[in-house]
């Protein structure tokens, strides 16, 4: 038995989480991705909240500010949800009795294997960082929420991951990527689904994100419905679980009719749903969506996101690049190789952004 | 080299293996694989013999080339076929070797090397095959599934298993209860296994080269780095074996006043040190908690059979949690170590009932796991809703300032006094408030908790810091890992001169923190603790004595393994039943299977089915998608109409000896089932050549003289024919319009339903057959005969062909009916084999239960019942049938004289269930008339005498009978009969 300082408690806890050979301490998204992993192999089935109480909870005493470390959790929880090793899933019951909360589940352990021979690396082991030999475990590369194990020469990867019993996932089922849709045609039919609904009445707890307002600060975009007219991405909360993702209609602030998402017969995951239309509406409104595309290090550009974009746009700009530490006001931003840059132009575009001048770049 | 220069060689090779053995390892036996020859000698000494036996018959002065040849065939071994394998590739000795001849040799192998001598069950039932399989080691079909099992209990290891590899053997059988029949055999031989698995681990290590020769366990080690996963797994649980054999003492720490404790108290000490007490949890239901839902969540229970594993059938039966809906566990779904499972209670178990109640109970288990899985003593319990609305259990009833609380009661109080409103729990038996209590307590209120039970927590805080712990109740109670060394905050609120915090009441584990200010944390490392139930006291050092501030419970738990599958964290829940189903039960529709996930989500399922071990699968077929939730009789439609029915998988499951089904529901994960064929010493194998199906009798039961085998056609079922197979091949043709083949050998028996040939069937009549029973003797012994044919007929196996088991079931009609024409007569039989169509009512048949003025209301009453009776459970049928017998029979009320009045108190006396009481008769007599073919079973040794009773009193006969061919008629309107003879009567 000893005692530690600060420090000391950051550098054992971060060497727990096998990435003592980073230079890393409890606040780098790494870490905080590699604890939700590791507190989602102990308390799945759960809410977005219990994960992140577990997470914030060890960090009293450690870090200066409690309230932007629970930020910094929430916004690598969201993305551990979008690049597929945490899944949003309705709750089920083994006896029938659907319970129907939605929860976060831990994916099994599983691997996209990329062209270059190298895998990304998804799922969640309890009791364990990885289910990989140690070996393994030790050429693995942290970028943020991001694993990939790079190939070696001599071995077959895939294979062998396989025969450890990892999941191998297709790329084009990992991203879970729609058909492409214009704003328009996307919006039409959603909202053909929002009006088809039964009247709501008072909905307890919804919140809604105000179309109104600027694009470039996603979290200043929500607020409780006051006088609104219209139809908005909005949540509403549930006893326990994550809060629900919503389209409703609102008449002077008050709900009219409001739809579930993701709806029926769609494979997405809520928040995906949620952010896809948003995008559609801000489209159509007139305000788009900005990223951004800076010049890299040799051979690379930069892309900078400055509002949520579904999972399957996120994965995909994972398993092409790489992600890197946030900067500038962005949300979310990626290094992509040169050589991909045209068909992601392409494919922002099929994700209704708008490319955001460089010189609108906060320091 | 000829043969007995290669005998010379080996017989110089054992002589020295022996004496090494003996001086580095006593008693340790060697084994015949252990030969130490290169693949190039191998390969010259097998055709050294293949030459020699192609001529002449094998010598006794080339035992060891035959006993080291046969040991290698065996290391092969897969568990189908030792001696077609042996036979075909020794052209010659079919005429001119004998199995026993073989099993000679390795006994004189055992006497003059000190060789492995086989022995428990496996070895008697398999009484020469498991000479070769036993020198074999480790066959290879059999090394993977042991590497998984020493990677499971590889925190269980000792140095006491390194020491004494018997003890070592008993850990891995008790752990070996969800492997293949052909694993658990290996692990009866527990000093043997033991052995080989202490080879495997310390390898390499000091002292280890003693226990296997050295080439030989790098042979094994080769083949099982050929699979990744077996592989990784040896190479972790390697690592554990040789750091825990190296240093003694880290074996479960006893808790204090162990060593005075007795026997029965030391193992509920045992029990409580692992931590697994079930846990509460509280989900809120409602808005601003209004209402909540009651879970339980009970650990992971592996770890208990490790350390019991004289109660493994008990603890591996179906379970039931008190208070749930009833529904049952599958087998060992509490024991897979992938984590804790949640029940939702829907009733507040009682103080003194068991949370967990095994199907099989034992008054032993009973007693140990009342240590740990009951509820904590009411009349209160204590949760606090924590920051993600949950509300937890707290065990230690304290309370602190600023927090909110749910307090459930058995009593309906309001608590007034502590400013509590109520709020509602969807569990019965209790009642809940929900109260806050303020950042500063008056008096008052602190008197008013006081009065409650609850005590307030002290002015130190305590939490699990860096990183979060495996469990965490917000206040005094958390979980961790053997594997990490836990660091814990601590911050009081006011300035202290000296603190120090120690571990239990161990001097050497304590820590002097110096002086603690007021709000600011101090962080400690623990120690890596072995698994078990601890106390970090926290006290302040005053010049008067030291004053304990705080106390953290710590529970140490040792780490789960993943395996590929679903866990309980992951998206899918898969229960089947029984835990590992063999083939045949796959294929005949006996196996309960369930696939639980995100409603709709859809799961395609694969089957494979293999021939060969190492060979790829004979069929791979991919079924159309299934929705979630696969239930059982889903899966079992899907299987049959997708796989079972058509022909070629049909051929495809007579030749398999293994089938895989892999369910894959994209990034929700994938399960996966293997069952392998049932591993019986006495078997029969159906191959094709063109229309004609040959019968091939596999007898490993090294028996002689050879099995006798009977023959039973469908047309007349209880008529036994003697067949004669092949001597040679044993191989014996079926006749065109199939039969039931019944081989006998020793203690063994085996049967098979062949069908007719397929060609046969030109016209839709052709699929039909009428069994006749020939017999017209009626007579309990009549009666007893024809349930042993019943037995005989529903036991046998089928074959893939889907006409085996339409056969069968025709077959087991006739009896049945025949049974009740024994027992009822020859009216009954008439009324029975005439009943007319659209006769709901079953009048011809109510008539003809009795024509008795005084017993004609006993078959009135089931009659007019019948729609009650139907939707009530079998329990409740029989209770009722009791009932009317005894008002209408007039039989003596149950178990009368059982009864004795102590003073005041009515104390029924625990009496055997016998053919005289009333209660038993009703039941076996329904049964009989239901599933004849498991009443038997149920009766134990007293068929005969309730068969008698029931010869007797044939209205009783009848009238069951006919309440459960009433019911089933009512029934099958709705259901499909699946696997029971009667629709609505399933007694599994």
């Amino acid at each position: 038995m000893r005692q530690l300082s600060v420090e000391e408690v950051h550098a054992t806890a971060v060497a727990e989480l096998g990435l003592g050979s980073l230079p890393l301490d409890l606040e780098a998204s790494e870490s905080i991705a590699a604890a939700l992993r590791r507190a989602a192999g102990f308390f799945c089935p759960c809410s977005a909240r219990t994960l992140i109480r577990a997470v914030l909870r060890p960090l009293d005493g450690l870090v200066s500010d409690l309230g932007a470390a629970e930020e910094a959790i929430e916004t690598t929880l969201d993305a551990l949800v979008a690049h597929g090793d945490l899944l949003e899933q309705r709750e089920f019951s083994v006896e029938g009795d659907g319970i129907g909360r939605v929860l976060l589940f831990a994916a099994p352990p599983s691997f996209v294997a990329r062209s270059s021979g190298a895998a990304l690396l998804l799922g969640i082991t309890r009791d364990q960082v990885s289910p990989l030999p140690e070996e393994w475990q030790a050429r693995i590369e942290y970028v943020g929420h991001v694993r990939r194990l790079p190939a070696n020469v001599s071995e077959s990867l895939h294979a062998d991951l396989v025969q450890l019993g990892l999941i191998e996932l297709s790329y084009k089922a990992w991203l879970k990527a729609p058909p492409v849709e214009t704003p328009a045609q996307y919006l039409a039919r959603m909202n053909a689904l929002v009006e088809s609904a039964a009247p709501s009445g008072e909905i307890p707890g919804l919140t809604i994100l105000d179309s109104a307002r600027p694009v470039r600060y996603y979290r200043g975009r929500w607020v409780e419905p006051k006088a609104q007219s219209g139809r908005f991405v909005a949540r509403r909360s549930q006893a326990y679980g994550a809060d629900l993702w919503c389209y409703v209609s609102l008449h002077n602030g008050y709900p009219v009719r409001f739809i579930d998402l993701p709806p029926s017969g769609s494979k997405a995951h809520g928040c995906d749903e949620a952010w896809r239309l948003q995008l559609a509406i801000d489209f159509q409104r007139g305000q788009p969506q900005l990223f951004m595309l800076l010049p890299g290090p040799a051979g690379t550009r930069l892309l900078k996101v400055f509002s949520p974009v579904p999972g399957w746009a996120t994965r995909r700009w994972g398993a092409i690049g790489e992600s890197i530490p946030r900067s500038g006001g962005c949300l979310f931003a990626y290094r992509l190789p040169e050589q991909e840059i045209e068909e992601e132009l392409r494919f922002l575009g099929e994700l209704w952004l708008s490319e955001a001048s460089v010189s609108a770049e906060r320091p | 080299m000829n043969l007995s220069a290669w005998h010379d060689r080996l017989k110089r090779h054992f002589e020295d293996l022996r004496r090494s053995r003996s001086a580095s390892a006593g008693d340790k036996p060697v084994f015949a694989l252990e030969h130490g020859l290169s693949t190039d000698e191998l390969r010259a000494l097998s055709a050294e013999i293949r030459l020699h036996i192609a001529n002449h018959e094998p010598a006794s002065n080339h035992a060891l080339p035959w006993v080291v040849y046969a040991a290698e065939i065996g290391y092969r071994y897969a568990g189908d076929e030792y001696w077609q394998t042996f036979e075909e590739e020794t052209p010659g000795w079919l005429t001119r070797g004998h199995r026993e001849w073989v099993r000679d040799q390795f006994r004189w192998f055992c006497d003059q090397f000190h060789g492995a001598c086989p022995s428990g069950s496996w070895a008697s039932h398999f009484s020469i095959i498991c000479w070769p399989i036993t020198h074999a080691i480790l066959p290879r079909d059999l090394q993977q599934q042991l590497a998984r099992i020493l990677y499971q209990l590889r925190h269980s290891f000792s140095a006491h298993h390194f020491e004494s590899p018997s003890a070592l053997g008993k850990l891995i059988e008790t752990r070996s209860w969800d492997a293949t029949s052909r694993f658990k055999n290996l692990a009866q031989e527990t000093a043997l296994v033991g052995q080989i698995a202490a080879a495997l681990l310390l390898e390499g290590e000091q002292g280890s080269a003693g226990l296997l020769l050295p080439a030989t366990l790098k042979r094994i080690g080769d083949d099982l780095d050929h699979e990744r996963r077996a592989r990784e797994w040896l190479r972790r649980a390697r690592h554990l074996a040789q750091e825990r054999a190296r240093f003694r003492g880290l074996s479960t720490p006893r808790p204090a006043g162990y060593a005075d404790s007795s026997r029965t108290e030391r193992a509920r000490e045992e029990v409580a040190a692992l931590g697994i007490e079930p846990r509460l949890v509280l989900y809120p239901n409602g808005p601003e908690d209004s209402s909540w839902d009651v879970w339980l969540e009970i650990p992971d229970l592996s770890h208990l059979l490790e350390r019991f594993p004289a109660y493994r059938d008990a603890l591996t039966s179906r379970c039931g949690v008190a208070g749930s809906s009833g529904r049952l566990l599958a087998r060992g779904f509490l024991f897979q170590g992938k984590g804790s499972h949640r029940i939702r209670l829907g009733r507040w178990p009682r103080h003194d009932e068991l949370l967990l109640k095994f199907e099989e109970s034992l008054p032993q288990v009973e007693y140990l796991l009342r240590s740990e899985c009951l509820l904590r003593p009411g009349p209160i319990w204590l949760f606090r809703i924590a920051s993600d609305r949950l509300a937890y259990e707290l065990r230690s009833l304290r309370v602190r300032p600023g927090q909110r609380y749910v307090l459930v009661s058995t009593a309906d109080s309001i608590y007034s006094a502590i400013g509590a409103h109520r709020t509602s729990l969807s569990c019965e038996g209790v009642h809940a408030v929900v109260f806050d209590l303020p950042s500063a307590l008056s008096q008052e209120l602190a008197d008013a908790l006081k009065g409650l039970g609850l005590t307030q927590a002290k002015n130190i805080q305590v939490w699990p810091a860096g990183l979060a712990a495996a469990e965490w109740d917000g206040e005094g109670h958390g979980e961790w890992l053997s594997t990490e060394k836990p660091c814990i905050g601590i911050r009081g609120d006011h300035d202290l001169s000296a603190v120090k915090v120690a571990i239990g009441l161990d001097a050497l584990k304590e820590l002097d923190l110096g002086p603690m200010k007021s709000g600011a944390p101090i962080f400690i490392e623990l120690p890596t603790l072995p698994a078990g139930a601890y106390k970090l006291r926290v006290s302040a050092c005053e010049h008067t004595g030291d004053e304990l501030l705080g106390e953290l419970d710590l529970v140490i738990r040792e780490p789960q393994e993943w395996a590929p599958g679903a866990t309980p964290q992951g998206p899918l829940v898969f229960q089947v039943e029984p835990s590992v189903p063999t083939l045949e039960q796959l294929w005949e529709g006996r196996v309960e299977l369930e696939l639980h996930g995100p409603l709709g989500r859809a799961v395609v399922c694969t089957v494979k089915l293999f021939e060969k071990e190492d060979a790829p699968p004979i069929v791979s077929k991919e079924l159309p998608p299934l929705q979630l939730p696969v239930t059982p009789s889903g899966w079992k439609a899907h299987f049959s109409k997708h796989f079972r029915e058509m022909e070629t998988f049909q051929n495809a499951y007579d030749a398999s000896r293994a089938c895989e089904l892999e369910f894959r529901a994209e990034e929700l994960g994938a399960v996966f089932l293997t069952c392998e064929r049932e591993f019986t010493p006495l078997r029969w194998v159906l191959r094709r050549e063109g229309p004609r199906q040959m019968l091939i009798l596999v007898d490993d039961t090294g028996g002689s003289p050879p099995a006798a085998v009977d023959q039973f056609r469908f047309k007349t079922p209880d008529v036994r024919q003697r067949s004669h197979p092949d001597l040679a091949t044993r191989t014996m043709e079926v006749p065109k319009d199939g039969a039931m083949f019944v081989a006998r050998q020793g203690d063994s028996t085996a049967a098979v339903i062949a069908p007719p040939e397929r060609r046969t069937f030109t016209k839709l009549e052709d699929l039909g057959c009428n069994p006749q029973i020939l017999s017209r003797t009626r007579s309990p012994d009549a009666a007893a005969w024809i349930v042993q044919l019943i037995e005989l007929w529903s036991c046998a196996r089928l074959t893939g062909n889907l006409l085996s088991q339409t056969r069968q079931r025709q077959v087991l009609y006739a009896l049945t009916r025949h049974l009740f024409y024994v027992l009822g007569g020859e009216g009954w039989e008439e009324a029975e084999a005439s009943i007319p169509d659209g006769d709901e009512e079953f009048e011809h048949l109510k008539r003809a239960v009795s024509s008795k003025f005084e017993e004609r209301g006993f078959a009135a009453k089931i009659a007019l019942e019948c729609a009650a009776l139907m939707a009530s459970t079998k329990e409740q049928r029989i209770q009722r049938f009791t009932s009317y017998a005894r008002s209408f029979l007039h039989l003596p009320r149950a178990s009368e004289e059982s009864m004795q009045n102590i003073g005041a108190t009515l104390v029924r006396k625990q009496v055997e269930r016998t053919p005289d009481d009333p209660d038993w008769l009703c039941e076996f007599a329904i049964r009989l008339a239901s599933d004849p073919t498991r009443a038997a079973a149920w009766a134990r040794g007293a068929t005969l005498g309730g068969l008698t009773k029931l010869y007797e009193r044939p209205v009783l006969a009848r009238a069951a009978r006919f309440l459960v061919l009433a019911v089933s008629r009512k029934v099958e309107n709705r259901v499909t009969c699946g696997g029971r003879l009667y629709a609505g009567w399933d007694w599994e």
